[in-house]
This record gives structure tokens, C-alpha cells and sequence, in this order.
């Protein structure tokens, strides 16, 4: 009758001197997969041009209907993007995404790529329309890389589901 | 107190004041800090079971509200005060207000006759130890008429279950100290203490060992039986897990406090908090010697005393810190062992609970208290009370004998008791199964 419940004892003791597995998250965040599909970015090519160049591919692919653009022809003298048109309005609601990656798969120029960043929160609804300002990276930075899907191709494989911190 | 205001008031400034006064503000001072003490325990208790047991369970804790979450306690304080008062349309509204404070006002009692340290002591009753049980006991009366009054069936049967545990454990908590009662001939707790000085055998029993403040009851067979009891029922009467049935928040909600929010919860939520602190506190005093430790003794002979009254009053403040720092110490590791059993342990059902405390508790205290008797017929009679044979014996070898002896009525008891329990128990669950598939044969 005893050692039973000398067991437990010991097993809740020893849980005690263990290292906790809370995680205090808004001073440490865990670090997400690889190949997460947080918020979205607009790419830049090196030159600091956009790389979005208004095709409407990513709004016909998006199964949730997440994606306004609306296209604009370039000015021949001072093109914001390679080609004839860039993205004069870009425009996705978070409130209807649902980050499936159907639009960064297909981007022909790689300009739409999910990143990391996975705090989306917001107070009112017409909040949550994030704007081209707010998508495209400053121009400085995020040059020509290729997003993390094909970045992976040469990388090791994920992260196991439980990393040690 | 009395001593030190009658010094202060009379002699010092020399108003002259009737000493009825001064005896009526020492006592309205230690009350006043006592209440001061009380709810102070309270708060801590809360924070160091949460962060315990959080602990236990692979969790932090309460880690937000100040350095390291010391804060906790008293944001959830604030938060008590400022919810809404509710109380049910169909309540006894008047039985409703007052049980909180039937709950509560018993356990303040209590803090009357519990030494904190070498003569730091509220009152010394004579009768201590059964004014403690007597009061304690009182609440059973409040959490009745919470139960009663919140017209609720969970309430009702919150209430029924936590009147029917701590009446059927308070039996096993007495007779369990029944015993040390016999061995010390008295009640008073400041006596239980005094008499628990030595080195691991108390010098009451053996004239001239070393007192190092270590012989408590706790190293004595007939103690640790006690002791075994007296901390099981305690947890019983502290409603704790694993017999927290009172308020099964799996089975009947918050069992007689479900109707109640804000201050009131609080309040039931305090009692409890200080009950247990009480009731480990009791324990530390009377199996572990309460404040009694290396150095307080030798501290306490060199300060201002009845018995000493040319002392040094720094010697007053070092036995008193470390008095109260050894009380405090065994108390605060006596509630880490009630939150262990809280992570180790399930609950138990109403009818294993109550077959634990009537058919092994109580039959082994009283066994406990025929092993006390022995044990006082060895070590304190003689020729006067028809024991002529043990006169010739050195005190050593009567302690030796009463030890040996007690040892081994209370093994074989224990063993014996464990052997028919968990045999009877087996049987039950065993006829419980057949019923079961009796059962389900009919249905079928």
C-alpha cells in the first residue's frame, strides 16, 4: 500500500526539478518552421524595382478570393516594375486569408512570398486589409531573394515538430 | 506584552493607567497584528502552492505581477473586491451574508493559542490544544449554512460531504493527539513545546541530554503513528486533495462556495488558505517541536523572561527571529507536502474516504494511544502507581524499553490494519464488478 504511493510521490518530485516547457512568449518566441506561411511580403528585385508586375495570378489563384489587384501601366521613362504594368493597388485581407501559399506558387516572378512574421492582430475589421505599403519590403532590402519554398531545396530538412530550446 | 506596556506606560512615561487598560491595549495590539499576520499568510500560501504545483506540472506559474509573480495574490485580491456581489433570487439572503463570516471568524480564533515563538504566545490557555479543535470545528457550522442557504444542489451537496468529512476526521485528528496529550500531561501547546526539548529523545523522558531543541515527539513510535494519522485527517480537514471532495470542481462544481462571487468567495477562499496554514502549523508545533530548534532554548535562557527577568532584550529579538523562523520554516514545508500530494494524488470517492478515516484511522490511533499509555507507564511511573518492578531501571533503559516496546505494538498494528484494509477493499471492488455485470446482464 505504501510504495505505491511513494512512487508518485517521487515522480511528481522529480517533475519539480525539471526545466518548465512554458515558453514566455512575448519575450521568447519560439522559432517557426522553415517553411511557415505567416504574413505575406511583396519582393523587391536588386535594383529596388518591384517584382510584382500586376498580373492578377496570385488574386486568381487565391481560393479564399483574399487578393485585390488592380494594375497600372508603367511609365516607359520611370518603371516601377520590369515589365509593361506594375500593381497599383495590392491589397490582401488577412481576415479572408487562410495562408494556403497558393499565391506565392503563382507568382511568375516570385514578388508575393509568405515570411515568418505570425503576430496579425488587429482592433477593427477595416484593419485587417493590409495595403500595398504595409506588404512591400522597404527598398533596401529583401533583394531578389528567392522565396524560402525554393530556399529549402538546398537547405537541410525542417526542424523536427518538438526542438529543444 | 502586558509587561513591556506596563514598563512603557507606567514607569517610563508615568501615567499611571489602571492595568485593566494596559492588559486591554496589549491584547488589542497582538490582536491587531495577528489579523494583520492572517490574511498576510494567506496571500503567500496561495502564491507559493500555485507556483509549486505549477511547478509540478511542467508549468511556470504566476511569473507576471512583479518580480517573479510576488504580486499575484494581491491583483487577485483587487479583482475579489471589485466583482459584482451576486446572490441567488431564491437564496436565504441573510444565512447567504453571514456564512462567510462564520467561516472565517473561527479560523482568526484559532491564532490565540498558537506559539510563535519562545514566549511569544497571544494567550496561553491551559486548555490550548482543545480550545484549537473545539473552534475549528465551528465552521463546519458556517459551511452548512453556506450550503443550506445558497439553494443549490451542488451547494447542499458540497456542504453535506465537507460537514460529514471533517465530523467523521476530526475523530482520528484528537485521538492522535490524544496520545502526545497523554505523554506530555497537559493541553496547553505552550507546554506540548516546552516538553519537546532534547536531542531526539525529549528530556522529559531522559534527564540530562544536550537540548538542542530536537527532541521532538516525531522520533518517538508512538509520535510518528500520531503524527501519520494526525496529517492524514488534516488534510481531510483542510479539504485538500486527495480528499478535496467538498468542493470536486469535477463533480458539484465549487461545492458549497458555487453560489458565491466577489469578497464572500474571498473570504471562504481565506479561511481555507489560514485553516491549512493552522493545520500545518499545528502539526509543525506538536510532533516537530513548533518553534523549538538548535540555539532558541540557549537564546531564549540569556533573554528578559518571567524566569529571567535580568536579561537582555537583543537576546528576546534573536530567540524570538529564530523561533519564528524555525516555526515558520516546518509549517511552510509541511503545506509544500499537502501541495505535493495535491500533484501526486487523485481524488478519492465519499465512501472510500469515509471507510479510510472510520475502519484504519481511528482504530489505529486508538491502538496509538494503548502504545502512549505504555509508554508513559515505562517512563514516568513507579512504585506509587503499582509498577515496582521498573524502579530499579536507569532512565535510559525505561526509554529504551517504552521505545522498543511501542515500536513494535504500532509496526505490527500498522501492518496488521494495512493487511485486513487493502484486503477489504480488494473484496468491495470485487463485489462492486460483479453488481456491474450483474447489471449488464439484465439490460441485455
Amino acid at each position: 500500500m505504501f510504495g505505491e504511493l511513494v512512487k508518485g510521490l517521487r515522480t511528481t518530485l522529480k517533475y519539480m526539478f525539471r526545466q518548465p516547457v512554458t515558453v514566455q512568449y512575448p519575450e521568447v518566441k519560439r522559432p517557426v518552421r522553415e517553411r511557415f506561411r505567416g504574413r505575406h511580403e511583396l519582393k523587391r528585385f536588386a535594383d529596388g524595382s518591384e517584382r510584382c508586375i500586376g498580373c492578377s495570378l496570385c488574386a486568381a489563384a487565391c481560393p479564399a478570393d483574399a487578393i485585390l489587384v488592380i494594375p497600372a501601366e508603367n511609365e516607359p521613362d520611370n518603371p516601377r516594375s520590369p515589365g509593361e504594368r506594375y500593381a497599383a493597388t495590392y491589397e490582401i485581407n488577412m481576415l479572408r486569408c487562410i495562408f494556403c501559399g497558393y499565391c506565392e506558387d503563382a507568382c511568375p516572378t516570385n514578388a508575393i512570398v509568405l515570411e515568418h512574421q505570425y503576430e496579425l492582430s488587429f482592433y477593427d475589421r477595416r484593419a485587417s486589409i493590409f495595403t500595398k505599403e504595409m506588404l512591400l519590403v522597404p527598398e533596401d532590402q529583401g533583394h531578389g531573394e528567392p522565396p524560402p519554398v525554393l530556399k529549402q531545396i538546398e537547405r537541410r530538412p525542417s526542424p523536427p515538430a518538438q526542438i529543444d530550446l | 506584552m502586558y509587561d513591556m506596556l506596563y514598563n512603557l506606560i507606567n514607569v517610563v512615561f508615568g501615567f499611571n493607567w489602571p492595568t485593566w487598560l494596559i492588559s486591554l491595549i496589549g491584547h488589542a495590539a497582538v490582536a491587531a497584528i495577528l489579523f494583520a499576520v492572517a490574511p498576510f499568510q494567506m496571500l503567500f500560501l496561495t502564491y507559493y502552492e500555485r507556483r509549486a504545483i505549477a511547478r509540478m506540472q511542467d508549468r511556470v506559474g504566476p511569473n507576471r505581477v512583479g518580480p517573479e509573480g510576488i504580486f499575484q495574490p494581491i491583483a487577485d485580491g483587487v479583482k475579489m473586491f471589485t466583482k459584482e456581489d451576486i446572490v441567488p433570487k431564491a437564496a436565504d439572503r441573510w444565512v447567504h451574508l453571514i456564512a462567510p463570516c462564520v467561516v472565517v471568524a473561527p479560523t482568526m480564533f484559532m491564532f490565540a493559542v498558537v506559539p510563535w515563538g519562545p514566549g511569544m504566545v497571544p494567550v496561553d490557555l491551559n486548555v490550548g490544544l482543545l480550545f484549537f479543535f473545539a473552534i475549528s470545528s465551528i465552521s463546519a457550522v458556517g459551511l452548512m449554512m453556506a450550503g443550506w442557504a445558497s439553494n443549490n444542489k451542488f451547494a447542499l451537496l458540497g456542504a453535506m460531504r465537507s460537514v460529514a468529512q471533517m465530523v467523521s476526521y476530526e475523530i482520528p485528528a484528537i485521538l492522535s493527539l490524544l496520545a502526545i496529550v497523554m505523554i506530555t500531561g497537559t493541553l496547553s501547546i505552550v507546554s506540548i513545546i516546552d516538553a519537546q526539548a532534547g536531542l531526539f529523545i525529549n528530556s522529559v523522558d531522559l534527564p540530562g541530554v544536550p537540548d538542542w531543541g530536537l527532541g521532538w515527539f516525531i522520533f518517538t513510535p508512538v509520535g510518528f503513528l500520531a503524527f501519520f494519522c494526525f496529517f492524514i485527517a488534516a488534510l481531510a480537514e483542510g479539504e485538500r486533495t486527495p480528499f478535496d471532495i467538498p468542493e470536486a470542481d469535477s463533480e458539484i462544481v465549487a461545492g458549497y462556495m458555487t453560489e458565491y462571487s466577489g469578497m464572500k468567495f474571498g473570504l471562504f477562499y481565506l479561511a481555507q488558505y489560514v485553516l491549512n496554514f493552522l493545520l500545518c502549523g499545528m502539526t509543525a508545533i506538536i510532533f516537530f517541536g513548533g518553534w523549538q530548534g538548535p540555539g532558541v532554548n540557549w537564546l531564549y535562557s540569556q533573554a528578559i523572561s518571567p524566569a529571567n527577568p535580568e536579561g537582555m532584550w537583543l537576546f528576546n529579538v534573536l530567540a524570538g527571529v529564530l523561533g519564528v523562523f524555525y516555526f515558520l520554516a516546518k509549517t511552510y514545508f509541511f503545506f509544500f507536502v499537502m501541495i505535493w500530494i495535491r500533484g501526486a494524488y487523485p481524488r478519492l470517492r465519499v465512501d472510500q474516504l469515509m471507510d479510510f478515516g472510520w475502519k484504519f484511522l481511528i482504530p489505529l490511533t486508538l491502538v496509538n494511544m494503548l502504545s502512549a499509555a505504555i509508554w508513559v507507564g515505562l517512563t514516568r511511573w513507579g512504585a506509587a502507581e503499582g509498577l515496582a518492578f521498573i524502579e530499579g531501571w536507569s532512565a535510559g533503559v525505561r526509554w529504551g524499553v517504552a521505545f522498543a516496546l511501542t515500536l513494535i505494538i504500532n509496526l505490527a498494528t500498522y501492518i496488521m490494519m494495512a493487511r485486513i484494509y487493502a484486503a477489504s477493499q480488494a473484496a468491495r471492488s470485487r463485489l462492486e464488478l460483479e453488481e456491474l455485470r450483474d447489471l449488464a446482464a439484465m439490460s441485455r
